[in-house]
C-alpha cells in the first residue's frame, strides 16, 4: 500500500531503528508500543533462556511473561537503560528461581506430579554427537539438583558464561557460583564418566583463573 | 568436539512463531501493563496511603462503617439516558453503564451483592472479596462473579430478549435460571450469548416453572429456543444433514439460533461490502459511514481490524482528516495486532501526526515504526518526517 505523502528527498537515508535506551525511555513514560517493541525485539532472547533453563516447554509462557511484566514494573529501577537486554536476562533468572522453587515445593508435598525432561526433546537433531551427548546428559540430571544449583549449571554449560558473569546474573559472589557449579558438576560427573579430550577441563581452568584475576585473588 | 566460541545454547531452541509471540503479549496486556513511572506519582500514592492507613486504624479500633446501604437503597435503579453513568460500589467495584441502560440493585449484604440488569449494556469490575458472592441477573440467565471484568448485554426484540455475556478478566459462571443444571464458566476472551423467549423470560421473571417443565407433554419447542451463539456458529461451520441428525430434540433449537447468529454475520458482512462498493465507485462519504457502523455494530467481527484500517486511508487520504485517520490506525492495530496493514498503519500514524504537527508524537509513532521495521519499505520516507 502506497503512503498519501512520500519524502521529498529521495538521499534521505533510513533511521537507524530506535536503540534499547530510547525504548526503554518510552516505556518508563508508559508508552504502550515502546513495551511492545521492547518485547518483540528480546521476544526470541527470552523464550530461548527461559526453555533452556526449564527444559521443558509447558512453562515457558507463563515464565516469559511474568519475568517480562517484572522487567516492566522495575524499569525505574535500571540504571544503564542500553544494558537493558543483560537486566532483562537477570530478572528471567530470578523469575525462573522463584518458578522452580514452586514447583519443587509442589512436586515434594505432592500436588504436583514432575514429568521428567526427555533430553531428545530438547536438543536440536543438528547438534554433533558429541555435543548431543552433553547436552543430553546435563539435561538428565537437571530434575534432580537444586534450583540454584541447576541454574548456575545451565547459565555456565549450556549459556556459555564464564563464573563472574554467572555470579552476576544471579547476583551471587563468585565463590557462591564456584561452590555450587562443583555441587553440579559432582553429579553430572556420576553420568558423565569420561569427559571427552581435555576442552572442558581447559575452559573450567581458563575461567577459574579469570574469575581469580577478576576477584583479585592469586591464581 | 564442539567449537569454543559456539556456545550450546544455540543447539537448545524452543518454537518460537510470531503467533506465539503475539500470544504472550495479548496475554501480558490482559494482566495490565505497568504505566509511566513518575517521582510525582510516588508521592501522590504516599498522600494517599498515608491517610488511608489513619483510616485503616480507626476503622480497626472503632468497627468497619456500614455506609454502603446509604449509597444505593435496596430495590434502588440507576438509569442512564443519552450519556453513560459510572456506579462505583464501596468494595471498590464499579459498574459502567452505556446509554439507554437500566440496573436495579437487589441485595447488598457483606456476603452477598445482587444487580439486574434490566435493559441495554453495562460493564463491570468487580473487586474480589472473600466470602463474598457477587451475582448479576438479566432476566433468565444468572451471572456469578469471582473477581472480574465483564460485560453484559440485554435487549429486548420482539421474540424475546437477546442476552450477552463477554469476559475480559477473571472468571465468571452463567446459570439460566430456567435450565439450573446449566452451567456455563466462562474465561476471559469467551462470550455467551442467549435468546430467552418472551413466554420463558416472563415465567422466569414471576418465579414460575417454565411452561414445558410444569407439563411435560408439551412439544420440546416450549422450552427456551436457545444455545450458545458458539455452538450455533460450530452448527453453522458444519451444515450437513450427518450433524443434523445428531441433534435429536434439540434440532429446533439450534436451528432458531442458527438463523439468529447468521442474521448477524450477514449484517457485519453486508454492512462491508456496502462500504467496500461505496469506495470503489469514489462515495467516500458513504463508505466512511459503513466502516464506521461496521466499528460501531460489530466491534468484534472479524472484519472490524480492516474496517478501521480502511477508515483511516479515507480520511487521511480523501478528507484530509489526519486526527481522525491516526484515530482509525491505531484502532486497527488494536482490533488486528498481526495484520498484514499493521506496517502500513504504523506508517500512515507517523505520517498523520506529521500532518497534524505533533512533532513529539510523530517521533514516538517514527520510532514505533523503526523498532518493528528498521528496514521496512517506509522507513526511508519516514526519516523526513517529524522536523
Amino acid at each position: 500500500m502506497k503512503l498519501a505523502v512520500q519524502s521529498k528527498s529521495p538521499t534521505v537515508a533510513a533511521l537507524p531503528a530506535p536503540s534499547d535506551a530510547a525504548l526503554v525511555v518510552a516505556a518508563r513514560n508508559g508508552e504502550k508500543w515502546a513495551q511492545e517493541a521492547l518485547f518483540r525485539r528480546h521476544s526470541r532472547l527470552l523464550n530461548g533462556l527461559a526453555y533452556r533453563l526449564l527444559g521443558r516447554d509447558e512453562d515457558v509462557d507463563d515464565l516469559v511473561q511474568d519475568a517480562f511484566l517484572a522487567a516492566l514494573r522495575s524499569l525505574g529501577s535500571l540504571e544503564n537503560p542500553q544494558a537493558f537486554s543483560a537486566w532483562l536476562c537477570s530478572i528471567m533468572v530470578r523469575t525462573a528461581h522463584k518458578a522452580l522453587r514452586r514447583r519443587s515445593m509442589l512436586t515434594r508435598l505432592g500436588i504436583r506430579r514432575g514429568t521428567p525432561i526427555d533430553p531428545d526433546e530438547v536438543v536440536a537433531r543438528t547438534a554433533a554427537p558429541d555435543v548431543r551427548a552433553e547436552l543430553s546428559a546435563i539435561y538428565a540430571v537437571l530434575d534432580r539438583m537444586q534450583p540454584e544449583v541447576r541454574l548456575s549449571l545451565v547459565l555456565h554449560r549450556v549459556e556459555g558464561l564464564s563464573i563472574p558473569e554467572v555470579a552476576e546474573r544471579m547476583s551471587l559472589s563468585i565463590s557462591t557460583v564456584k561452590r555450587r557449579l562443583a555441587v553440579a558438576e559432582k553429579r553430572l560427573s556420576r553420568f558423565m564418566p569420561e569427559r571427552e579430550g581435555s576442552t572442558r577441563p581447559d575452559r573450567e581452568k581458563a575461567d577459574r583463573e579469570k574469575a581469580n584475576r577478576e576477584s583479585g585473588r592469586p591464581s | 568436539m564442539n567449537d569454543e566460541r559456539t556456545p550450546l545454547s544455540t543447539y537448545i531452541e524452543p518454537e518460537i512463531t510470531g503467533a506465539r509471540i503475539a500470544r504472550q503479549w495479548a496475554a501480558m496486556e490482559s494482566r495490565g501493563l505497568p504505566g509511566p513511572e513518575t517521582r510525582s506519582r510516588m508521592l501522590l500514592a504516599g498522600l494517599y496511603v498515608a491517610p488511608l492507613c489513619a483510616a485503616l486504624g480507626l476503622f480497626a479500633w472503632f468497627g468497619w462503617p456500614q455506609f454502603g446501604a446509604r449509597s444505593l437503597a435496596l430495590g434502588a435503579s440507576v438509569e442512564s439516558a443519552e450519556q453513560p453513568v459510572s456506579v462505583h460500589l464501596r468494595d471498590g467495584s464499579s459498574v459502567e453503564l452505556a446509554a439507554q441502560t437500566r440496573l436495579r440493585m437487589l441485595r447488598d449484604q457483606q456476603d452477598a451483592v445482587e444487580f439486574e440488569l434490566l435493559a441495554g449494556r453495562a460493564n463491570f469490575d468487580v473487586t474480589h472479596v472473600e466470602g463474598r458472592k457477587f451475582t448479576v441477573s438479566l432476566g433468565g440467565a444468572r451471572v456469578r462473579v469471582v473477581g472480574t471484568r465483564f460485560e453484559l448485554v440485554r435487549s429486548e426484540r420482539p421474540e424475546g430478549a437477546l442476552l450477552q455475556v463477554s469476559v475480559s478478566r477473571g472468571v465468571v459462571e452463567v446459570r439460566r435460571s430456567d435450565q439450573p443444571g446449566d452451567v456455563r464458566k466462562l474465561t476471559a476472551g469467551e462470550t455467551w450469548s442467549a435468546l430467552i423467549p418472551r413466554a420463558s423470560k416472563e415465567a422466569t421473571a414471576a418465579n414460575v416453572l417454565p411452561a414445558s417443565a410444569a407439563n411435560p407433554e408439551q412439544p420440546k419447542t416450549a422450552t427456551p429456543e436457545t444455545v450458545d451463539q458458539d455452538e450455533a456458529e460450530a452448527a453453522m461451520a458444519d451444515d450437513s444433514e450427518a450433524y443434523d441428525a445428531t441433534l435429536g430434540d434439540h434440532e429446533p433449537e439450534v436451528k432458531a439460533v442458527r438463523g439468529h447468529a447468521a442474521l448477524l454475520r450477514m449484517r457485519a458482512r453486508s454492512v462491508f461490502q456496502r462500504a467496500n462498493l461505496a469506495r470503489r465507485a469514489g462515495q467516500v462519504r458513504d463508505a466512511e459511514s459503513a466502516y464506521a457502523e461496521l466499528l460501531r455494530r460489530f466491534p468484534r467481527d472479524g472484519r472490524a481490524g480492516v474496517s478501521a484500517f480502511e477508515l483511516g486511508r479515507i480520511r487521511m487520504d480523501v478528507l484530509g482528516d489526519p486526527s481522525g485517520a491516526a484515530d482509525a490506525f491505531g484502532r486497527a492495530l488494536r482490533l488486528s495486532p498481526d495484520a498484514s496493514f499493521r506496517e502500513d498503519a504504523l506508517a500512515r500514524i507517523v505520517v498523520a501526526r506529521d500532518a497534524m504537527g505533533q512533532t513529539a508524537a510523530c517521533r514516538a509513532a517514527r520510532d514505533r515504526y523503526l523498532a518493528g521495521y528498521p528496514r521496512g519499505v517506509h522507513a526511508v520516507s519516514l526519516a523526513a518526517r517529524c522536523k
